[in-house]
């Protein structure tokens, strides 16, 4: 055997092995490529995922090409069988996962805006409760009259909360100020609330919103949306 | 193209050196990308903060034998943002650059260079434990192999432990937001208990007592839990349990001005 010889076989086999690499890296770049850019990574992950998945068999195919002993056949299958059904099940566990860890995370953040209104809304009207009753059975003042003293004279449509620290977002507003009910309104701006359509206080739509009622017979707590 | 291989083997087995003439060349060649690699994925977030660079601000390591954790750690963080009320931006091309990136190593060019090698070392009848020329394709080889065979087993142990964790999260989080939930009836329980007290009794109240009142059928079950309450004059006493986890026990008191305290929290929910 001439050395010139075995030097063109080692080329070739290079040559070869560089082109399966040139062909795969263009094949599942362009996959990759395919989808439209998103806020999710997912969508090219699965599109190159499955590309590479093509290109991998296609490859297995070659590498298992005679004279290749049937035994090592089966082993080198059965591993690449083995290794791409973890893969593909590992790779849909971590994409429910996330998007499961995400929807959870809504969810608590619904959870804790309804806990923070349900305990913020009632309070400036359980003063208003108390301080209507103390009055006895002749009422001088009839509900609103003693909400709006008690609240720096608001009017409907005001917000009546005051940010606790920076960046306390929420609002509370007067929806209505009759002489026997007043009514308190507050909503997320981005947490969406059960139904998608209902209309909330500030015209956005389908985010949670919760309102206070309250009569002489005491106040009336209302999960909106 | 088999003879030619055989003949060329032969060849070579004449030759008694160890080390071929390319293996130390290659040697250090093949420590010194492993040091890059090693370097990258240890500091590449510090290196490049501190050259100014915002694109790869991720804790994430640039290389990583999975890379489905970019997508998954994308959607995560769109989560957190949306948590927090921010808008939510198309990914980075950075982002996109390093998942394809590490698409192409882990998918493509690592399974490449072991198949192919392994094909020809069939042909040959070589294992990797007859290696004993030290040669640059030998060292390649046996790094594929190893690569190659830390995604598999990556791929397989994260297939087993990925649902196994899910499984914990989900289970945690589920206790945790069932106890926000409790959290929630009891405080709208709290609220009807005071409001109660401020009411005069010809309207259905307590007027200044907490004594006679009694939890509204609505508010006494709901989805989350059942709830309890005794009263005495000027306090009352919330029992809840869950109802998902019945270990689940919240109690708490209600003063005479209103304010909830006490609260304790036993089973699950400790």
């Amino acid at each position: 055997m001439e050395k010139s010889t075995i030097t063109i076989e080692i080329k070739q086999e290079v040559s070869i092995l560089l082109l399966w690499i040139v062909g795969g890296i263009i094949f599942v770049s362009i996959a990759f490529l395919i989808p439209p850019s998103s806020m999710e990574l997912w969508p090219q992950f699965y599109a190159a995922g499955v590309a590479a998945i093509v290109y991998l068999i296609a490859l297995l195919s070659y590498a298992v090409r005679k004279p290749v002993s049937i035994k090592a056949r089966i082993i080198a299958i059965a591993c690449f069988v083995i290794a791409l059904g973890a893969l593909t099940f590992s790779s849909i566990q971590q994409d429910k996962q996330s998007h499961w860890q995400t929807d959870k995370l809504m969810q608590a953040r619904s959870v804790i805006g309804r806990g923070i209104m349900l305990v913020k809304i009632p309070s400036p009207l359980l003063g208003t409760l108390q301080a209507f009753h103390q009055q006895g059975s002749t009422k001088k003042e009839n509900l609103a009259q003693v909400f709006q003293r008690l609240n720096d004279n608001v009017s409907v449509g005001s917000n009546i909360y005051k940010p606790e620290y920076e960046g306390d977002v929420l609002k509370i507003f007067v929806q209505s100020l009759e002489p026997d009910r007043v009514e308190l309104v507050s909503q997320e701006t981005y947490v969406k609330g059960r139904n998608s359509q209902f209309k909330n206080y500030n015209g956005q739509k389908g985010m949670i919103q919760e309102k206070c009622i309250l009569t002489a017979k005491g106040i009336k707590y209302e999960s909106e949306n | 193209m088999n003879q030619k291989i055989d003949s060329t083997h032969e060849e070579l087995s004449t030759n008694k050196e160890e080390f071929t003439r390319g293996f130390f060349p290659s040697l250090i060649f093949l420590t010194l990308v492993i040091l890059i690699f090693v370097v990258a994925s240890e500091n590449h977030g510090e290196w490049l903060y501190k050259h100014g660079s915002r694109a790869f601000t991720s804790e994430l390591s640039f290389f990583t034998l999975f890379p489905a954790i970019f997508a998954s750690g994308n959607t995560i963080a769109n989560g957190l943002q949306t948590f927090s009320g921010k808008e939510l931006t198309p990914t980075n091309l950075s982002l996109e650059i390093r998942v394809l990136a590490n698409i192409l190593i882990i998918y493509i060019i690592i399974p490449t260079v072991f198949f192919f090698n392994w094909h020809r070392r069939r042909i040959e009848n070589k294992s990797i434990s007859t290696i004993n020329s030290l040669s640059f394709s030998s060292v390649i080889y046996a790094l594929s192999i190893i690569l190659t065979l830390s995604i598999a087993v990556t791929m397989t142990t994260l297939a087993i432990s990925s649902y196994q964790t899910r499984q914990s999260i989900e289970h945690t989080i589920t206790i945790q937001l069932n106890e926000n939930e409790m959290i929630n009836d009891l405080n709208l329980i709290a609220l009807n208990v005071y409001q109660y007290r401020l009411i005069p009794k010809n309207l259905g109240g307590g007027e200044g007592k907490y004594t006679g009142f009694v939890i509204a059928p609505e508010r006494a079950k709901t989805q989350n839990g059942i709830y309890a309450v005794t009263t005495s004059e000027n306090q009352v006493t919330i029992k809840a349990q869950s109802l998902l986890f019945p270990s689940g026990i919240i109690n708490l008191t209600v003063n005479e001005q209103g304010q909830t305290g006490d609260w304790q929290y036993e089973g699950v929910f400790r």
